[in-house]
């Protein structure tokens, strides 16, 4: 989402701005991730188990990038996010943001490791988190709470964006004096958000997940065919 | 469930983030005073920024390891070594 806001109206390269966008991925994951620990959502387990996974497909997405061209890449998740949201807008489940992390017993491993290959391989080659991939997975798959699934995404990104944001950083692709005012902004926005969303409806919270998931779906199909 | 590893986790995370971000605001606004030159100020705060994912894996894999919860020790160990192998495959 920050990488067009900095192209388009700030009229940063491109290389820079995903670089910049990959330290507020960090920041908000640090940002939020702490206060979900705090309040016992994020399940540190489930996480690092899966981060293995998305670690892994980040790895492999560099191989990806190499092997099958960048539209194609983006056409497929752009379809399999267009079936997540679907699904999340059909889920029955009524969200309850006291259910804290209980370590399981969660369902379909298998399914919920595949998808966080996918959500690496994603994340390395478009410069983003992934979340709005690892989330769904978790919950509709793995059968894992949804305001936990959350939390664990969110604690999961910054280890995925990591990687990236390293070598961007290293090679110098980050403008800093542009990025200190966007990582103050998001960490203060994360930190607000992870706060205060206990008291949102949790009709709205799944209604707005379900329109980041189109949005996103419509940025990569649209982006892919283009 | 609270326990060792989460504790240490939300503690780490805790101090790298404000750290990083009081080195972040300082540099940003030392870099209006035309006295002093807040560029390394600023770049302290982001590599604490970046190294903070890492660091919860390093204290994870403690935690864990302190715990005998050996799977997870295991996990967190890998994780680790994932970030460290992608780290070097991109300096080729």
């Amino acid at each position: 989402m920050v990488v067009p806001f900095l192209t388009l109206i700030l009229g940063l390269p491109a290389k820079v701005a995903v670089g910049t966008s990959l330290l507020t991925v960090i920041t908000t994951s640090t940002g939020a991730a702490q206060e979900y620990l705090k309040s016992g959502r994020a399940d540190v387990r489930l996480g690092i188990v899966l981060e293995l996974f998305t670690t892994l497909g980040a790895l492999a997405g560099g191989l990806a990038a190499l092997l099958f061209s960048e539209k194609s890449i983006m056409v497929s998740f752009g379809l399999l996010l267009v079936v997540l949201a679907f699904q999340m807008l059909r889920s029955k489940e009524k969200l309850d943001f006291n259910h804290t992390a209980s370590g399981g017993p969660y369902k379909n491993w298998a399914g919920g490791a595949s998808l966080s290959v996918l959500a690496g391989v994603l994340s390395s080659v478009l410069g983003v988190g992934g979340g709005f991939l690892k989330t769904p997975a978790m919950n509709l798959i793995m059968k894992v709470p949804l305001s936990v699934a959350l939390a664990t995404s969110n604690l999961m990104i910054g280890v995925t964006a990591t990687a990236g944001a390293l070598i961007y950083f290293s090679r110098g692709e980050v403008d800093l004096p542009t990025a200190a005012p966007l990582v103050l902004g998001t960490a203060l926005g994360a930190y607000i958000g992870a706060k205060t969303v206990r008291r949102v409806p949790t009709r709205w919270l799944r209604i707005a997940f379900v329109f980041v998931l189109s949005a996103a779906a419509f940025e990569m199909l649209w982006e892919g065919m283009k | 469930m609270n326990g060792l590893a989460e504790k240490w986790a939300q503690k780490v995370l805790e101090v790298c983030f404000v750290a990083s971000l009081v080195a972040i605001g300082l540099g940003f606004i030392l870099q209006f005073t035309h006295r002093f030159d807040g560029s390394p100020v600023l770049k302290l705060g982001f590599w604490i920024l970046l190294a903070t994912p890492t660091l919860r894996v390093v204290t994870l894999l403690l935690a864990f390891f302190r715990q005998k919860e050996k799977k997870f020790a295991w996990a967190s160990a890998g994780v680790l070594f994932i970030l460290i192998v992608s780290f070097f495959i991109e300096k080729f």
